[in-house]
């Protein structure tokens, strides 16, 4: 095996976590510090001064969760199925974080209506133990700076 | 003698009855077109704000009553609102959505025009030899709305060439712009931060009818209030930007006999101002430095007054909300009976501490992104609304809440305002 088939299917897992909706475990690949990104715009940079689709630290990430298992909120729950693809290992940082650049797409299932999204994604992975934490995922949707329906769940 | 006004117009007037409305309001067809004649084209719609467009030829593009608008800055300091279009074979000029030029250019034939809308050039004009073709001629140009007018910066345009002016048409609405450039030490707004454009799967009105509706928070938004309220208890707590972020959300969680308190004043043309609970953060150390430049403006006393005015959200009916205090934009542009776009605004208080606009983004970030947790559950409750209308059976609403006590957001006393405001625009008899 090599590095990027071992991240590769690291990935893999990340993106069957969510399909199958376990948040909790997904949101346990993370380390504590982590960022989940959604830019509003391909090449944004700054996502304190200018607005994202998603930008989100743990607490956001868990109280989203929260309201997705929530009995009473509306349009959950929302069926996905995503496929990775184009798995690279873009280079370290100089403390030792792994940069991988990857391709998605997902369907997704709601409200009788099937739903296609695709982009490029970036991971910022710390090695931890014999695997890794994501300090940062980053999600370039193809159309970000289009009109988009609602968003619910995790890219 | 009096014409008798045509059917539509019998049945316009018979729709919106006192305390209840025709649920075909929201779902004929017929009627939104209707709409966007009577109403749409003949109010004072938000097109934009002057920061947008800052030097001669920087244009924004806008949507009145579907028809495509550029919003264009002209040499001498005015702003010209023009319909988008090419006086030859009628295609869209203008693509982009923001920019700057010194003459806008036709892409297909290259017929260019003035920042001021008019005809400048057309390439091998000996093809419209003894046609009596005149490039002077404004018909052949990008034509100008028929009114355009600003307040403190911001643009509202009318394709109607009469009708109330802009200042009498916001009427008391202009005291949540006033507060926000009071608010700013430089005395100037921006529009800053990027922009979030959402779809919605409802009819226009349903979003404004439920913008000053204080009963449905704690009920629509449990789903999203619960693990915000859980979320603050978590160890380590959260701070900082998802600390704001999760009050956002929890605010929401209000009683209703909060909710009953909670002031909202009424005025004509269908406008709407409400206040808000959540008080300015000042304990927050930029926020005092920012609070003593406002001191030094203005004197103490009356920068009390105002960073207390606490304003959730102001209706221009029919086009736009602002939320002061938040200092979000929201313009509304229908496209279909069942189909609304929302374009969400952040405007920066100039000269204000950049922790102040940060917060303005994790706001608009929070309430008013695609994947607000918020806005899920809001936008889910409207289709239901729409699908519910669209079902015939049984044929009214109900929007009687509030008639003893119409001064609070447990009333629906603004919805009766918009149906007033609806039934003027509406119910003239002769076209716009």
């Amino acid at each position: 095996m090599t590095e990027t088939d071992d991240v590769a299917s690291f990935l893999y897992k990340e993106a069957e976590l969510l399909d199958s909706g376990e948040y909790d475990a997904w949101l346990a690949l993370f380390t504590h510090d982590a960022r989940y990104w959604v830019p509003s715009y391909p090449e944004q940079t700054d996502p304190l001064c200018e607005v994202s689709l998603f930008y989100e630290d743990r607490a956001l990430m868990h109280a989203r969760i929260g309201r997705l298992r929530h009995p009473r909120a509306l349009g959950v729950p929302v069926r996905t199925s995503r496929l990775i693809g184009n798995v690279r290992l873009t280079g370290h940082d100089a403390d030792g974080t792994l940069i991988v650049r990857s391709r998605f797409q997902m369907i997704e299932f709601i409200d009788d209506e099937q739903r296609l999204h695709g982009g490029g994604i970036t991971h910022h992975l710390v090695p931890a133990d014999d695997t890794w934490k994501i300090r940062l995922k980053r999600v370039d949707l193809v159309n970000a700076g289009g009109i988009f329906d609602l968003l619910q769940v995790f890219f | 003698m009096t014409s008798e006004p045509p059917a539509i117009d019998r049945k316009v007037a018979d729709l919106v009855q006192p305390g209840r409305v025709h649920r075909r309001v929201y779902s004929d067809a017929a009627l939104f077109e209707l709409e966007i004649e009577r109403i749409f084209a003949r109010a004072w719609c938000y097109v934009g704000h002057e920061s947008q467009v800052p030097e001669a030829g920087s244009f924004i593009r806008a949507s009145i009553a579907r028809r495509q608008l550029v919003v264009v800055r002209q040499e001498n300091g005015d702003i010209a609102v023009l319909h988008n279009r090419c006086g030859h074979r009628g295609a869209l000029v203008v693509a982009e959505r923001c920019g700057r030029v010194r003459r806008f250019r036709c892409p297909y034939h290259a017929w260019t025009f003035r920042t001021n809308g008019r005809l400048q050039s057309v390439p091998c004009m000996e093809g419209y030899d003894e046609t009596g073709f005149d490039t002077g001629d404004p018909a052949l140009g990008m034509a100008p709305v028929a009114r355009v007018g600003t307040y403190r910066g911001f643009i509202f345009a009318s394709l109607a060439a009469t009708g109330p002016d802009l200042d009498e048409f916001l009427g008391p609405t202009k005291g949540a712009i006033d507060n926000m450039l009071d608010r700013a030490p430089g005395g100037r707004l921006e529009v800053a931060g990027g922009c979030f454009r959402v779809r919605q799967r409802n009819n226009w009105k349903i979003y404004l009818e439920n913008m000053h509706d204080g009963l449905h928070p704690m009920i629509v938004h449990q789903p999203s209030i619960d693990p915000a309220r859980d979320g603050t208890k978590q160890q380590p707590a959260p701070i900082g930007d998802s600390a704001f972020a999760l009050s956002v959300i929890a605010a929401n969680g209000q009683t209703y006999e909060s909710m009953a308190e909670l002031p909202v004043r009424n005025s004509p043309f269908g406008h709407t101002e409400m206040a808000a609970f959540r008080a300015n953060p000042a304990t927050d150390p930029q926020f005092r430095a920012y609070r003593e430049e406002l001191v030094a403006l203005h004197g103490a006393e009356h920068t009390d007054h105002i960073l207390s005015d606490n304003r959730l959200s102001t209706m221009f009916y029919p086009s736009a909300s602002v939320q002061a205090t938040s200092l979000q934009m929201r313009v509304i542009i229908p496209e279909a009976v069942d189909r609304t776009l929302i374009e969400i605004w952040s405007l920066r208080l100039v000269g204000a501490p950049r922790n102040l606009f940060q917060r303005t983004i994790v706001l608009a970030n929070t309430a008013h992104s695609p994947s607000s947790l918020i806005k899920h559950d809001d936008f889910a409750i409207y289709a239901r609304v729409q699908q519910g209308l669209a079902t015939e059976g049984i044929e009214w609403i109900d929007c009687r809440r509030g008639t003893n006590d119409p001064s609070t957001s447990m009333s629906e006393a603004y919805i009766r305002n918009q149906f007033q405001a609806w039934r003027d625009y509406m119910g003239a008899t002769t076209a716009p």
